[in-house]
């Protein structure tokens, strides 16, 4: 058969999970009578391609359907273990005699053989073990037709697991979702032998019932019913229209498609024997819910989701048994492995780690609302984009799930705990819709909850060792192109944080009480190496800097010949892997940038497994401009903070001792003393710098700050590794030999 | 050959005259689906030598009724070992020499021997485990690389006479095989397979699965009145006196000092001259009574399932020899893995309470050949307590048929029938071989783990082997692959316990090194490197997980008859063929030589797909000219760069990781006219066995520039050169689509990749498309050693 119709269903969409499975539902079913029957979401519903028009689909539904052989004789509600409105609906369908039946029939059948044979009985179904030997034994017995429910619903092990999608095991509290199945059936279908068209008076009413659920066409009557967690909309409680208590009204339509929908969704036997590492066998597209992204909900209601779905869509038509196949292996990678929460989900879906071809995943999470009736939710809709740096996550996966495990523990911090969020729902922006900014978000928050934990390490190593959360280590630079977003921040906490120096080690040691191990770092019980300066960036940068220098003097050269002439050689220990341009810096200088920022930044970019050695500047690289706005009391100072000296210009270079002092005056608010002090070390080297006159004292170069915070700013930018340095040469020192003299 | 009666045959074979029921099988119209007789009746010989005759010197029609696989499984490795002599001694007699010699090969614990794979159209016997010969017909082998996975599933699921022996033994194995055969039946193998079963203990309703019903009587052969007549030398094993007493050691409960007791028992009824033979039912068992008993003056020896191969058939020797008549005699402490088959006589044997048809096979190895007029059966009760590994209530029916049997004789005639009921195990459905016929997740992160449907959850083992390791340290990823020789069993649970102080390593095959061991890595089929300093064995005392004396590696020297792909590591790394570096040859050398090993495989295996599978081979390695191979083969060697190669001896990593050549070979032949059957085009596809059911990229891969499409290295718009591919075919100059790999049909009405692999299974049939998959794989394999051998 050719497609030669096609048919939209209106009634399948996305947006609410009910309507989404009656969708596969319909698929499932066209195809089974039309094997090229295929599908695709287009404009956010469901169109169906086969040789059935819409008036001949509706008619296989109505005359024709069988309906799957749905039953779980594990439930107490499932009509097997009960005289009342489940056992008659389950008899019912045993004494009726039409063939449309007879796969229900036969399973129903083969269970009730199992259980005479097996002496199972509703006692003997409250032991769990015994529970799931019942499960085994049907899996092994049931026709195969019956499996794809049981599938569907439960993955065996030593133990059941029951997929939240369908509550736990096919019933959501006391809802038997396959005994309601088979109620909804009797209302539209004759369960008598006839073979002729069911009284026009049925007929036209569960006509009426499904156009309305394919095409979206005026709901007729309802029916007072349960639907459970499928539908919020019909769901009913306290505030519910109609006066049937506890029930909803429901198209019964609605609800049959939904579950033979569901069936889709049973996952291949290579998913359920897979192993997941470190959590439960997944059902396909079921993560565990992360609080992140969810702004709709409240964290009471997050904390009490029972898990999340995430449902794909996809533009090209395809025939069933490749839609089968998508859902049966469920993929949802995170680099080599499954995705197991929503966050992971989310990073999958951004990276690709999902089968080509579908373009969008719409995420539902099973929130308790209302009392105790869990509720399918929609989250949002993912599209599937591929982002070439999403992987660079993975290099936070492990230290994440610490902080994770951490922060959910009873003697977490709550400041701990919202940290976490915040780095979560980083993740879920950026994977949402992937940009250069937004992982520049995720870099600051994971830099937030360092500085969180650095704070509280300091309170006592051993305390903090004893959590399991080490140090953040491990990111690699690479991050830093991909974060790039033209801002200064980036650039500045970049070539601060990247400062190494054999002498006297990472910057990072200047910022938290941490010391090296084997794979990584630990906090450490010395804190007298951390600075001091709390929020302030210039003045956490103004102290590394003093700290730095103080270290390096420090310093015992290790062989006493060498050592004077390294000494001599090695400038101050402030040289970065990377370098920030004269024009960041002077966005810092002029306070331009956002500090907070900055210093997230720093924090989290300090903590990059960066190189073991600094490597030569590109020699190819242009040179950038100096900015016509260079603060030009920071370009002469920072000549005596220059890590590999300055050119003299007849090709010798010369270092110039940094003098600590020159950072205190600083700090005082006085730039002029600075100036000199930076001045007379220059003129002593050899270099003049511009205007300067000796004998002329500190009016020689008049120099204003316009408050005490810019000339700590100063000393703060004296630390920040600057790329071609030796341009400040050409803006602060006069280029021949001084002929005013 | 001239025409010779079966027991003249049979005689040739064995050195021995055939049981009345052994020439009634193999005479037979039809092999007999179930083969019930007791123990010691020669069923090996009754099955192997009627395969044997049937294949090569019956005639007419019985002579092509049976397979050309005899596939023999066994539920233990040391059935395997013997199995496997026995079968070499018979072709030995036989005698046939070159080309017609029939080769046997023997899959058992983490064995990866995989020249088996090479020769679909050529008889073979497989004599394999449960583990090894399950596990490869549910598409996951065992110690097999998980790229020939489909090679051997398609070769066990075709041509393919299974016989599983001892089959009470077999557990959750059992419903395997039954639902595997009715599965063949009703989706169809490419040529006739065939199941038989075998067992002293053997119920056919044991057969009766969901998809499988059990054989009708007329399937069964056992032993009747011919067999049984007094002049038979049957008669007289069958009838071979051994009386039964209880042993008391006392309420053995929870006394912790049962194996004191049961030794000073042992010990008392022990005969000076002869052999007793103690069999208990745990490992731990085992090992500390044989440490009780080492101290008697009888040569003691201990026997269990965890030894590594060298001090196994080094206690096997030991134990077959003959005992001194005026020695002390010799004590054998032994777990069930000496129950079944293992061919020794004991004067007298104590056993400890076990479920009926271990007590029979127990039974059986005491005055077996009737060689005594005075052997004694002693068994041990057991309290619940000590029940483990068995089922209470198989105890308790075996205490009562035991309490019935005392002082009488328990000869395998004076036993009475038994109905025993097989235990409950999950049962594998069809949905579920389907799914397994898919190994994408395999190849990308996820490790599927079938081991419920090969064996009861607690008997199960995995392999360990040791290496003196730097301490501290990874071992670095060149390690030499395990040899057969280093492997010890070891339980799941145990290996675990073990862990928890110690550090262990597996290899991972996507990165290609050896990683630390995750608890759930540790599942049935693993193998795992161990440091030497680590303990955790003695050569007598075998795997002994509270062993602290540094273990002293085996001897790390591999089987010298591999002439296949030797490898560095035991699986793969992603990546194209590294290991297929070889003397220059052009492609078309090649891919003529491929060409003429499958034609001449094909005159052996008539096919109704021949002419895809001739396609497939055309063009398996079109993609070999892709830039990016040539550029590894040639290493930029400008004189290189006149002819397309095949093969080159240059051994380096494509610039573009994973990059897989026969992924552009299958998108070329599908672009280069539109009616090439697809069923070639997979077959192209999935000749090394990474690209079958969808096309994917790898994790890791580096993605193509500009979003193009991207999946093992081969990118959206790569070129392929105009290039010859032999005989006259060319492929034309082609821009390589991957349209295919998104679900759905693309903008041009083209099917996605896998819509049309599903339909290709849908029609085929798993089984029958994997033989097509190991045929083509079987050919280029051969053709490629030839290549390189020239």
């Amino acid at each position: 058969m050719g497609a030669e119709h096609t048919v939209a269903l209106p009634g399948a969409t996305p947006e609410s999970l009910m309507s989404y499975l009656k969708g596969l539902g319909t698929l499932r079913l066209i195809a089974g009578v039309d094997h090229d029957t295929r599908a695709c979401w287009k404009g956010g519903v469901l169109q169906l391609a086969s040789s059935l028009d819409a008036d001949a689909l509706e008619r296989f539904l109505l005359d024709e359907y069988r309906p799957s052989p749905i039953i779980s004789p594990w439930n107490a509600g499932s009509g097997f273990w009960d005289s009342k409105a489940a056992g008659k609906a389950l008899r019912k369908v045993e004494e009726s005699a039409s063939s449309r039946l007879s796969p229900i029939r036969d399973a129903i059948l083969s269970a009730r053989s199992c259980i005479a044979e097996f002496a199972v009985t509703q006692k003997s179904l409250k032991d769990k073990r015994r529970k799931v030997a019942f499960l085994k034994t049907l899996r092994s017995r049931l026709p195969d037709e019956a499996l794809a429910w049981l599938d569907s619903a439960a993955i065996l092990s030593e133990t059941a697991q029951f997929a939240p999608l369908l509550g736990t095991g096919g019933n959501d509290g006391r809802l038997d979702f396959s005994s309601n199945f088979l109620q909804r059936l009797a209302a539209i279908m004759p369960f008598d032998a006839s073979s002729k068209p069911p009284t026009d008076h049925v007929r036209r009413q569960s006509a009426a019932w499904l156009e309305a659920a394919l095409f979206g066409t005026a709901q007729p009557n309802l029916l007072p019913a349960a639907a459970g967690q499928f539908h919020p909309g019909g769901v009913g409680g306290p505030n519910a229209t109609s006066g049937f208590e506890g029930d909803s009204l429901v198209n019964p339509w609605d609800f049959v498609l939904m579950l033979e929908g569901a069936l889709v969704l049973s996952g291949a036997s290579t998913r359920r024997l897979g192993l997941v590492t470190g959590s439960r066998p997944a059902f396909p597209f079921t993560v565990e819910t992360t609080p992140a992204g969810q702004g709709a909900l409240s964290d009471g209601e997050t904390t009490s989701a029972r898990a999340e779905v995430w449902l794909p869509t996809w533009p090209r038509p395809a025939v069933y048994p490749e839609v089968r196949r998508l859902f049966a292996e469920g993929r949802a990678q995170v680099g080599r492995r499954y995705a197991t929460t929503g966050l992971d989900f989310a990073r999958a879906v951004a990276g690709l780690g999902v089968d080509r071809g579908v373009d969008s995943f719409n995420r539902f999470g099973f929130v308790q609302r209302s009392g105790l009736n869990y509720l399918a939710t929609p989250l949002g809709r993912f599209p599937v984009r591929g982002d070439p740096d999403v992987w660079l996550l993975d290099q936070a996966d492990h230290w994440l799930t610490l902080l994770r495990r951490r922060a959910q523990s009873n003697t977490a911090p709550a400041s701990l705990r919202s940290s976490l969020r915040r780095v979560e729902d980083a993740i879920f922006a950026y994977c949402g819709a992937p940009a250069r900014s937004r992982l520049q978000d995720v870099l600051a928050a994971l830099g937030r909850t360092e500085r969180l934990l650095a704070q509280q390490a300091k309170g006592g190593a051993e305390h903090a060792n004893a959590h399991n959360l080490p140090p953040l280590f491990g990111l690699e630079p690479a991050w830093l192109a991909a974060c790039e977003n033209g801002r200064a921040e980036l650039h500045l906490a970049a070539a601060v944080a990247s400062i190494d120096d054999p002498r006297v080690g990472p910057l990072r040691e200047q910022l938290e009480p941490v010391r090296r191990s084997k794979y990584g770092y630990v906090w450490s019980d010395d804190v007298s190496g951390v600075v001091a300066g709390g929020a302030q960036a210039p003045r956490v940068l103004a102290a590394v800097l003093e700290r730095r220098l103080l270290l390096a003097q420090r310093h015992v050269p290790s062989a006493v010949g060498q050592g004077e002439g390294e000494e001599r050689r090695s400038g101050p220990p402030i040289k970065g892997h990377v370098e920030a341009t004269a024009a960041d810096v002077q966005s810092f200088v002029a306070g331009r940038t956002q500090d907070e920022r900055l210093l997230d930044l720093l924090f989290a970019i300090a903590t990059f497994r960066w190189p073991a050695k600094l490597q030569p500047p590109d020699g190819k690289r242009e040179e950038t401009p100096l900015p016509k706005d260079l603060n030009r009391a920071y370009a002469l100072m920072k000549l005596t903070f220059a890590p590999d000296g300055v050119p003299t210009g007849n090709g010798d270079v010369a270092r110039i001792h940094p003098d600590p002092a020159v950072l205190n005056l600083l700090r005082a608010g006085r730039l002029q003393d600075a100036v000199m002090l930076c001045a007379r070390r220059l003129f002593a080297a050899g270099l003049p710098p511009l205007g300067y006159r000796p004998s002329a004292g500190s009016h020689s170069l008049p120099f204003q700050v316009r408050d005490v915070g810019e000339a700590e700013r100063i000393a703060a930018a004296l630390l920040i590794p600057l790329r071609d340095a030796d341009s400040l040469v050409k803006l602060a020192v006069r280029s021949r030999p001084d002929q005013a003299s | 050959m001239s025409q010779i009666s079966y027991e003249a045959f049979f005689k040739s074979v064995t050195g021995l005259d055939p049981f009345p029921y052994q020439v009634r099988l193999a005479e037979s119209e039809d092999l007999p689906a179930v083969v019930n007789v007791p123990t010691g009746t020669g069923k090996t010989a009754a099955i192997v030598v009627a395969w044997l005759w049937r294949r090569r010197f019956a005639v007419g029609d019985r002579g092509a009724g049976a397979p050309r696989r005899l596939v023999y499984c066994l539920p233990m490795r040391i059935l395997v070992e013997q199995t496997r002599d026995v079968v070499l001694g018979y072709l030995d007699r036989l005698d046939l020499h070159g080309a017609s010699r029939i080769p046997v090969r023997t899959l058992m614990g983490g064995d990866a021997d995989d020249e088996w794979l090479m020769h679909p159209e050529s008889e073979a016997v497989l004599i394999g485990t449960q583990d090894m010969l399950l596990s490869a017909a549910l598409n996951r082998g065992y110690g097999l690389r998980r790229f020939r996975w489909p090679q051997a599933f398609g070769l066990l699921h075709s041509d393919a006479l299974w016989v599983f022996d001892e089959i009470q033994l077999f557990g959750a194995g059992l419903p395997t095989t039954a639902q595997l055969e009715g599965m063949r039946k009703e989706w169809g193998t490419a040529f006739p397979t065939k199941s038989i079963w075998m067992s002293a203990t053997l119920q056919r309703k044991w057969l009766a699965t969901v998809d499988h019903p059990a054989p009708g009587l007329s399937d069964v052969v056992t032993l009747d009145a011919n067999d049984l007549a007094p002049q038979q030398v049957l008669f007289r094993r069958l009838h071979a006196p051994k009386r039964l007493e209880a042993l008391a050691v006392g309420p053995a409960g929870k006394d912790p000092q049962y194996v004191k007791k049961l030794a000073a028992q042992i010990v008392a009824v022990h005969r000076p001259g002869t052999l007793t033979l103690v069999i208990v039912n745990t490992v731990n068992r085992a090992r500390a009574l044989h440490e009780e008993l080492a101290s008697g003056t009888a040569d003691t020896l201990l026997l269990h399932s965890r030894f590594r191969p060298a001090e196994r058939e080094t206690l096997l020797a030991r134990l077959l020899e003959p005992v001194d008549d005026d020695g002390p005699g010799r004590i054998v402490v032994s777990t069930q893995v000496i129950e079944a088959g293992v061919d020794i006589s004991a004067q007298t044997l104590i056993t400890e309470l076990a479920p009926w048809s271990a007590l029979v096979q127990r039974f059986g190895r005491c005055n077996r050949y009737a060689e005594s007029a005075d052997s004694k059966v002693y068994w041990v009760d057991l309290e619940e307590v000590r029940s483990a590994p068995y089922e209470q209530d198989d105890l308790a029916e075996s205490r009562s048929a035991l309490a019935a049997l005392q002082g009488r004789s328990v000869a395998p005639s004076d036993l009475p029938l038994i109905d025993l009921a097989q235990p409950q195990s999950e049962v594998i459905r069809r949905r579920d071989v389907v799914d397994l016929f898919d190994t994408a997740p395999d190849l990308s992160g996820t490790d599927v783990d079938v081991s419920r449907y090969i064996r009861n959850q607690g008997d199960q083992d995995l392999h360990v082997f040791w290496r003196d390791l730097p301490q501290g340290a990874a071992p670095s990823s060149d390690i030499a692959a395990p040899a057969r020789g280093e492997l010890c069993p070891a339980p799941v649970g145990e290996l675990r316990t073990f862990l928890a102080t110690r550090q262990g390593w597996i290899w991972d095959h996507l990165s290609g090194t050896w990683r630390q061991v995750h608890p759930n890595d540790l599942r049935p089929g693993v193998t795992i490197l161990l440091a030497a300093a680590s303990g955790g064995y003695s050569p007598s005392r075998g795997w002994d997980p509270d062993g602290t004396v540094p273990v002293v590696p085996a001897s790390q020297t591999a089987p010298s008859d591999k002439n296949s792909d030797t490898l560095s590591n035991p699986e793969e790394a992603v990546g194209d063929d590294l290991n297929s570096t070889a003397a220059w040859q052009t492609l078309v050398e090649h891919t003529d030589a491929v060409f003429e090993t499958l034609n001449r495989m094909l005159d052996h295996l008539p096919l109704e797909e021949a002419e895809s599978l001739r396609l497939a081979a055309r063009w398996h390695d079109a993609g070999k000219s892709h830039p990016v191979f040539q550029a590894t083969l040639t290493a930029g060697d400008l004189a290189r760069c006149d002819a397309i190669w095949a093969k080159s001896p240059n051994r380096r990593h494509h610039a573009r990781p994973p990059f897989r050549h026969e992924l552009a070979s299958a998108l070329a032949l599908q672009q280069e006219t539109p009616r090439t059957p697809f069923l070639a085009v997979y077959l192209v596809a999935s000749h090394h066995g990474r690209a079958r059911l969808a096309i994917r990229s790898l994790d890791g891969e580096h993605s193509a520039p500009n979003n193009r499409r991207f999946a093992l290295g081969i990118w959206e718009g790569d070129q392929l050169p105009e290039a010859e591919l032999g005989s006259g075919v060319s492929m034309s100059e082609s821009t390589l689509r991957l349209s295919a790999m998104e679900i759905g049909q693309s903008e041009d009405g083209d099917p996605s990749w896998t819509e049309q692999a599903l339909a290709l299974l849908h029609t085929l049939g798993p089984f029958r498309l994997a033989f097509l998959e190991s045929v083509l794989r079987a050919a280029d394999s051969v053709a490629s050693r030839q290549g390189r051998k020239v």
